[in-house]
Order: structure tokens, then sequence, then C-alpha cells
């Protein structure tokens, strides 16, 4: 007899599945255990979908009655419920079927978890996570909605709709993404949602140049400081006009002593800078051609695969909603339902200011306020590392907030930031009070619990009311704090509580018969508040431009301006760039390239070479005019300049010191800056794509697998154009809403309803969206209606 | 015709134990499969190495036409810009390789119990 066989077939078996069983690394990349995800039966395979889907029926003892999930032939989930608990248990249930990876990794990354399944290369980005105090922030947040008694039990059974999927998955069901990173999902919870929240806040409201504004002061001086950075742009055409603002309610003084009172008890912030923007508007129903109220809203926020939205449908007998939620958010956020509609942009307030600590000694324990010494909190983060043991790491909190090391001064610099707060507890069913509201006041009386981050809330009405509010809660500041690094070591630096309700820049059915928000700034100089931060407002004066001239509004008419691409920042300096280029020293191809400039509409077309050009020639200008800040920021973090105050300078100030060129004996003009800039450009020698091509717009995925995202986009648009696109942001949801009976509505985002790369619904929006295709949205109460694809029924277990 | 039984098994009961058992256990099929049915140790591993490829291999090919190449393409950019057929490919040979080792071993076991103890 002979063992030989046997032992060798058996080692050689055990080698091949204990070879297939461990991670790979390639190349820097990790694969996963390559046996069970090649596995057809349960591995990758399995989220290969076919696009027919079988009806599903389930059976839940959290649910009151049964619920219909009606998937059209878009895979747009239409959900009718009896109740709003088993509408938004149902919610939970499709979004997490849809999306339950992208829910995990967005709330992970802000709970500085995603070392425990990227390993050791995602641990910095965990530490800043916790070093800004957000998982604290979100807990705060959960307590608090906690005091809403009816809302915390919507939350908590939209949080029972997501476990319930995640109870029922098998591993064969599991999203491609957690099989690729080998990792299980958790159970869902309202402290979850509120890390999404913050995500959110992250996204839109962290924006902060404290560090670099200070370092522009320091280097330039005052008064050169607020000839390059003025806080405002002469030519404004701010979202709140014609207001007649009464004086604030509280003195200055009283306010100081209020704030005090909360200001020791209070919390933290954090930052991150991106250029975010997004446009709405309304009509009027007399300046409009049916007779209706029509409204438009589309946030430009970074476009991923999967979307940041997901489309649905939410009908219960307490209302009947349609639009974009967010997946960890219950409700819908952006929509319409049977008598209002609404949308929103972001607002450029500054709300995280930075404070200087002064400690005592190295250990950090204690720190200098107001000539007496405070103790800090300290708390110890420990991480989970894949792959290797966990690390930990101290965080220090001050009553400013939680106290971070600016990496290139090493100042410890603590953050104020209104996210860092416990919120209103009516925030967790804010959205939800919308979507219930019928008219104006039901609206406002909602808002009333929203904090952050800011937003223009655009209102309209079947009732015939346009309305915008600027919503969020704003410090109250005295005039230019904020704007850089304050001293942490006196209370006087604080700020001095939050502008009222009330009080926040609103206004409705304005005798311009239209409203309209860009990101610009809120209201005029006799707004009583100050505030600073803000965007380019490029977008908003042209829009309010166009609004002014048109009449006859129609649905078309608006979402036109949706997808316009004209640029009031080239038909502003083009025209002075180009007097000033002398035809007759240029080459034949530069004389080509003048030509095409001169005869450019200021419309960034995809095939648009003129605006190629327009690019490069105005970014070499911009950068030999202000060569003094490029030398400096080689060494320093210092602010760009606006191109409205270039623009300015330009217009009305062409002996400017600035177009000066320092490291030159010889005394520059404008005009000389201008023939420089245009020839260093080279365009002699240098081949320049059309305008889609030099963009070169894309969709990634999450993870940034290049496999799983989309790199087509030939849409026209420039970020300083109603159609913001740029490289990796753009338009994120287009829609146009008629308040007719019924309403009307449409819209797009660049993605799918699934999150699964691979299911046929995972991108199959995009290219309507890139062509500025809209899609009917069917809001129908009659379930027959809708063109049924899939059903998935909940019932109730008995 | 033992080895089409073999082929058979493999296919009916590894389809089955898949569905909710660790990936390898295909192998583990197709070892006992072998054992039972007494036969050649190379032709059992060869036949079982076939009814591994087809299994696993023409599973994924089915799941890749129902969705018209969308994943398997991906996958094929992820693991360094390959078609989609590689992917099907390789999902074959894994089925083929752990079968063909698992035939190998049953076989090979069933040898050495029914040589001894007498011999």
């Amino acid at each position: 007899m002979s063992y030989v066989r046997p032992i060798v077939s058996f080692l050689l078996l055990i080698m091949l599945i204990l070879g297939l069983s461990v991670p790979i690394n390639m190349g820097g990349s990790v694969l996963p255990p390559i046996g069970e995800f090649m596995n057809p039966f349960t591995g990758f395979w399995s989220n290969a979908e076919s696009g027919t889907h079988k009806n599903i029926d389930l059976t839940s003892e959290k649910l009151k009655e049964e619920v219909s999930i009606v998937y059209d032939e878009r895979h747009v989930p239409h959900i009718f419920a009896q109740n709003t608990e088993d509408l938004l248990f149902a919610q939970g249930y499709v979004i997490a079927k849809e999306r339950l990876w992208q829910m995990d990794i967005t709330t992970r990354a802000v709970e500085g978890r995603n070392a425990e399944i990227l390993g050791i290369s995602a641990l910095n980005r965990d530490q800043g996570a916790r070093r800004k105090g957000l998982p604290r922030a979100a807990k705060l947040a959960a307590e608090a909605w906690g005091q809403s008694k009816e809302g915390f039990q919507l939350i908590q059974s939209f949080c029972d709709g997501i476990n319930h999927y995640i109870g029922q998955l098998s591993s064969a069901d599991l999203p491609l993404e957690f099989k690729l990173l080998d990792y299980q999902p958790e159970d869902w919870s309202p402290y979850r949602t509120a890390l999404f929240v913050k995500a959110m806040a992250i996204t839109l409201n962290s924006r902060n140049i404290d560090v670099a504004t200070t370092n522009a002061l320091n280097l330039f001086g005052e008064n050169r400081f607020n000839d390059l950075y003025p806080d405002r742009n002469k030519k404004q055409s701010p979202i709140i006009q014609d207001v007649k603002y009464l004086p604030p309610s509280l003195s200055f003084e009283d306010r100081v002593n209020q704030a005090m009172d909360q200001f020791l008890n209070f919390n933290e912030r954090s930052d991150q800078e991106q250029f975010i923007g997004s446009n709405n508007f309304a009509v009027s129903k007399e300046k409009s051609s049916t007779g209706h109220v029509i409204l438009a809203n589309d946030p430009h926020l970074k476009l991923t695969l999967p979307s940041i939205w997901i489309e649905m449908h939410l009908v219960c007998p307490e209302f009947n909603a349609y639009g974009v939620s967010l997946p960890g958010m219950p409700g819908i956020i952006l929509g319409f339902n049977e008598n209002i509609s609404w949308g929103q942009t972001n607002v450029g307030h500054d709300v995280l200011d930075l404070y200087q600590i002064k400690w005592k000694d190295d250990s950090k324990r204690e720190y200098l306020l107001d000539s007496t010494y405070q103790q800090s909190e300290w708390k110890i983060e420990e991480f989970r590392v894949k792959g290797q043991d966990a690390v930990k790491d101290t965080v220090f909190y001050t009553h400013w907030g939680p106290v971070l090391e600016d990496p290139i001064s090493g100042l410890d610099l603590a953050q104020r930031w209104v996210s860092l707060d416990a919120p209103a507890p009516g925030e967790i069913d804010l959205y939800i009070n919308i979507n219930r509201a019928k008219n104006y006041d039901e609206f406002q009386q909602a808002l009333q619990s929203f904090s952050t981050p800011a937003q223009n809330f655009i209102f309209g009405s079947k009732d015939g009311d346009i309305a915008m509010t600027v919503t969020g809660k704003f410090p109250v500041k005295q005039n230019q704090q904020g704007r850089f690094i304050q001293d942490g070591s006196v209370s006087a630096s604080a700020w001095k509580g939050f502008i009222p309700f009330d009080e926040l820049p609103r206004e409705k059915n304005p005798i311009r018969n239209y409203v309209s928000s860009a990101n610009q700034h809120s209201t005029d100089e006799s707004y009583p508040y100050y505030y600073n931060g803000g965007f380019e407002d490029f977008r908003g004066r042209y829009i309010n431009r166009r609004l002014e001239s048109m009449d006859q509004v129609s649905i078309q008419d608006l979402m036109n301006l949706q997808l316009d691409a004209y640029s009031l920042k080239a038909e502003e300096a083009l025209p002075i760039l180009l007097e000033h280029i002398d035809d007759k020293a240029l080459s034949l191809k530069e004389s080509g390239v003048l030509q095409s400039l001169q005869n450019w509409d200021y419309v960034y077309t995809s095939q648009s070479k003129a605006a190629s050009y327009f690019e490069i020639f105005w970014n070499q200008f911009y950068d030999m005019v202000f060569d003094e800040i490029s030398e400096a920021r080689k060494e320093l973090d210092i602010p760009y300049v606006e191109a409205f105050r270039l623009i300015e300078m330009m217009e009305e100030e062409e002996e400017h010191e600035i177009f000066d060129i320092d490291s030159t004996v010889i005394r520059e003009s404008m005009s000389d800056i201008i023939y420089s800039s245009f020839k260093a450009c080279q365009f002699d020698s240098i081949d320049v794509d059309v305008w889609s091509e030099r963009r070169n717009t894309t969709i990634d995925h999450l993870t940034e697998i290049p496999a799983f995202g989309y790199n087509d986009i030939n849409s026209p648009g420039h970020p300083n154009t109603p159609n913001a696109i740029s490289r990796h942001a753009g338009p994120s949801w287009r829609m146009v809403v008629e308040m007719s009976d019924p309403v009307r509505g449409y819209g797009i985002y660049p993605g799918g309803i699934s999150g699964n790369p691979g299911s046929p619904y995972y991108e199959h929006f995009v290219e309507d969206w890139d062509k500025g295709n809209y899609y009917r949205l069917n809001n129908t109460r009659k379930m027959e209606e809708i063109d049924v694809k899939q059903m998935v029924t909940l019932k109730p277990k008995q | 015709m033992k080895y089409w039984i073999h082929v058979a098994v493999i296919f009916l009961v590894g389809f089955i134990l898949c569905q909710w058992l660790p990936w390898w256990v295909v192998s583990m099929v197709a070892a006992v499969s072998a054992f039972l049915l007494r036969s050649d140790f190379w032709l059992i591993g060869m036949f079982g190495f076939l009814a591994g490829f087809v299994l696993w291999g023409g599973y994924a090919m089915y799941i890749d036409i129902e969705n018209q190449h969308l994943l398997a393409n991906r996958i094929g950019v992820l693991f360094g810009g390959v078609s989609n057929i590689i992917p099907v490919i390789f999902t074959a040979l894994i089925g083929g390789l752990l079968c063909m080792l698992g035939s190998m071993l049953g076989a090979s076991l069933n040898k050495s119990f029914s040589a001894s103890p007498d011999e």
C-alpha cells in the first residue's frame, strides 16, 4: 500500500485552498481572498444583476400594516404605506437594499474607523476625524434627537428598516465592496444617521481659510490685505434684495453675556477647503407662462458613483412626496409634494473659526483663559487597524472645541464649528415635516429646527407663493471677526450667540416676481448682522440678470437656464484683455487664437476651443498679476484673490501696483502683463483640446477604483456658469417643478438608483444627464399608474 | 460510465452545496464521489477538473451573459485591464483545480484503504 498519493493530493489541495483564502497584496492594493471572491455562487458574480427582478415578500414584527414598494422602468422605488412609521421603515429598507455600502463607508469615514477595513494607510484620516471631534458631535446629535419623542420614533422606524435588510442578507447578497474589502456591515442606529449628517456638514459647511488669511494679513499688512481681499463685490446681486431690516433684537452686549453663559459648555468643529456651489430659482405665477409657480434647483456637489442622491417617491396618508433622499437620512431632502416644492443651495457664511491656545505647559492639561488656567478635557482614542495592532491617540478639548495642530506653523488651534454643537431635537424629523407641509407657514415652521449645514431654502407652492430663506445656525460676530486666527486666551473672542430664526434673511413673493440663489452673499450691507465668507458670484449675478429679462417663463426656460454655459466672468474680463493685445506682434497661429477669442460668445460648449484658449490665457494672466502671492505660496498658505477683484482692478485701477512684477527692475503696466501673459501661453507650440476634453470631467466611484467610475462626460459648462461643471463636481440633481394641479416635476442626476457596480441601474441616468435630458417624475398616488417592473411587499408578522 | 457519474455528482451536489457552504466544499464533493466510485487516479482527476471547470466557469458565464458582461468588464479592468472573458476563465480554472485535486485525493484514499490491511 502507498500513502504517497493521498498525502501529496491532500497537501496540494490544502495549499490551494489556503492560498485562495488569504488576501493578496498586488502592488500596494490588497485583493480579497480569491477563492471566496471568484466563487460564482456567493462571490462577486452574484452581484452581477440581470436587470429583471423577482417580486419579493417579506415580513417584520416592526410593521403595523402592509407596505408596497413598486419599482418602475427606471428602477425608481415608489413606496406606498398606510402610516408614516411604516413608510420610513420601508424607506430605510429600500435605501439599504440599494446603497448599504455607501452608507457604511460614508459614516465610517466620519467616525474615524476606516483603518479597520483599509489598514494603516487610512489611519491619518481617521485620526483627523476623531481630532475634529466628529464622532462625539454625532453622539451629541443623536442624544438631542432622543428628546423629540415622535421624531425619534420615526428615525427608529427608518433604522429598523435598514436593519431588517441587513438581517436577512446572505453572503451572496452582500454588496460588492464588502466582498472586495472583506468585511461585514454593522447594524444601523440614529447615531449613524447623525454621522451622515456630519458628513454633509463637512462637505458643505467646513470651509476654512483662517490660517491662510492670517498669513496674508501678516505678509501684506492691513491696507494691502483689504485691497486684495475685499469682503464683497461692488457689483453684487445678493440673494435677498429690497428688504428693510429692523435693528438686531438684542444689543451686542446682551449677546456677549448670554453667549458666555452657554459658552463654557460648548463643543467643537473642523476644516477642509472645497469649492462647492449650487443654484435654485423660482418664478411667481405672474412671471410664469402657465400661471403657476415654477421652481428649479440644482445642487453642485462632488460627482460620485454611487450618486450622493437616491430618487424616490414616498406615499402615506399624511403626504405624497417625490424627490431625492440621502442614503442615511429619512424623508425626501429635495423635491415636492402635492402642495409645495422646495430646494436648497449652500450658504457660504464662515461658521468655523480657529482660536490659538496658550497652554500652561507641554502636558496640555491646562490652558489660559482670561488670566486663569482652565482644565482641558482629553480623551484617548483607540484606532483598530487592519493587519496590525491598535494605535492610540490623545485628543484635547477646550471650551472652544477640539484642538488641532496646524501642520505648517505648529500652532495649537482650537476649532469652533457650529456643526459640532448639539442640534435642536426637532432636527431629526425636519425633512419629514417639510414633506408634510402644505403651505409657506408650515414650511417655515419645519425650518425652525434646521441648524447646519446652512442652506438657502427655496420654496414654491400651489397657492402661488415663492420664497427664499437663508436658514441655519449663524454666529453673531463683530466686524471682521472670524476672518483670521483668533486669540483663544480671552473669552471676548467668542461668538456672541446666534442670529435668531426670525431675523434670518428671507423674502416672500418679492415684487420682482422671482427668487434665486447661487451661493453669493445672502444680503446687501444693510443686513444688521456681520458675516463673512462666500463664493464667487458670477453665476448668481448672471442668473439674476437672465431671470430679470425673462417673461412668460416656461418649464423649458428654467431647464435651459440650469443648462446655460454662459460665463459672466469671460464677458467681463475678455474684452479688456483683448483690447490690450497688439495683433501685429503675433505669429500666424497666435493671430488665429486671438481671432477665435474675439469671436467667442462666452459660452463653454463642449466643442469650444475658444473656451479652452480663454482658460489658459486667464490662468496665465492671473498668475503673472499675482506673482507676489504665487511666490509666497511656496512657503505659506495664502488665499488666492477672487477673480471679481482682479476684474475690478482691470476695469477701474489700471495703474494698480499689483500689475508690476516684483522680480523685474522695470515697472510693468496692466497692458504689458496682458500681452506678456498671452505670449507666455505659447499658443504657437501647444495643441489645445476642445473644452470638454480640457475640463476632463470624471465621475469616480467612492473608492476611486477606475473600473467602477464613468469618464465620458461631454456636457457644456464651467464652475462659473449656471451649468457649473468642473473636473470632479457638477449639478448632482437637476429638478424643475411646476406647481400646477397635479404638480408636474422633472429631474435627473448623474448616477442611478443602485449602488451596485454590477447592476444595470448603477449609472444608467448618466448619459441622459450628460445630454441635458430630464425625466418626468411620476408622483401619482395611484399605484396602477406606475409601470411596475418589480414589487416588494412588506407585511407585518402575525 | 462511472467517470461521467462523477461529473454528474459534482454538477448536482456541488451546485446545491455551493449555494450555502464555503466555496471549497466543491472539492470535498469531488473527493467523496471519487472515493466511493473506486476509480483511476489520473482519469478521475481529469474528469474532476472537467466537472469543476464547467460547473464554476459555466455558471459564471451564464451570469455574465445575463448581466451583459457589465460586471465582468469592470472586474477585468480591476484585474489589470483584461477582457470580461478572463474572469470567467479564471473562475473556471479555480473550480477545475479544486475538483481535480479533490478527486485525486478521494481516489488515492480509496486505493490506500482498499489495499490494506491484507496486502
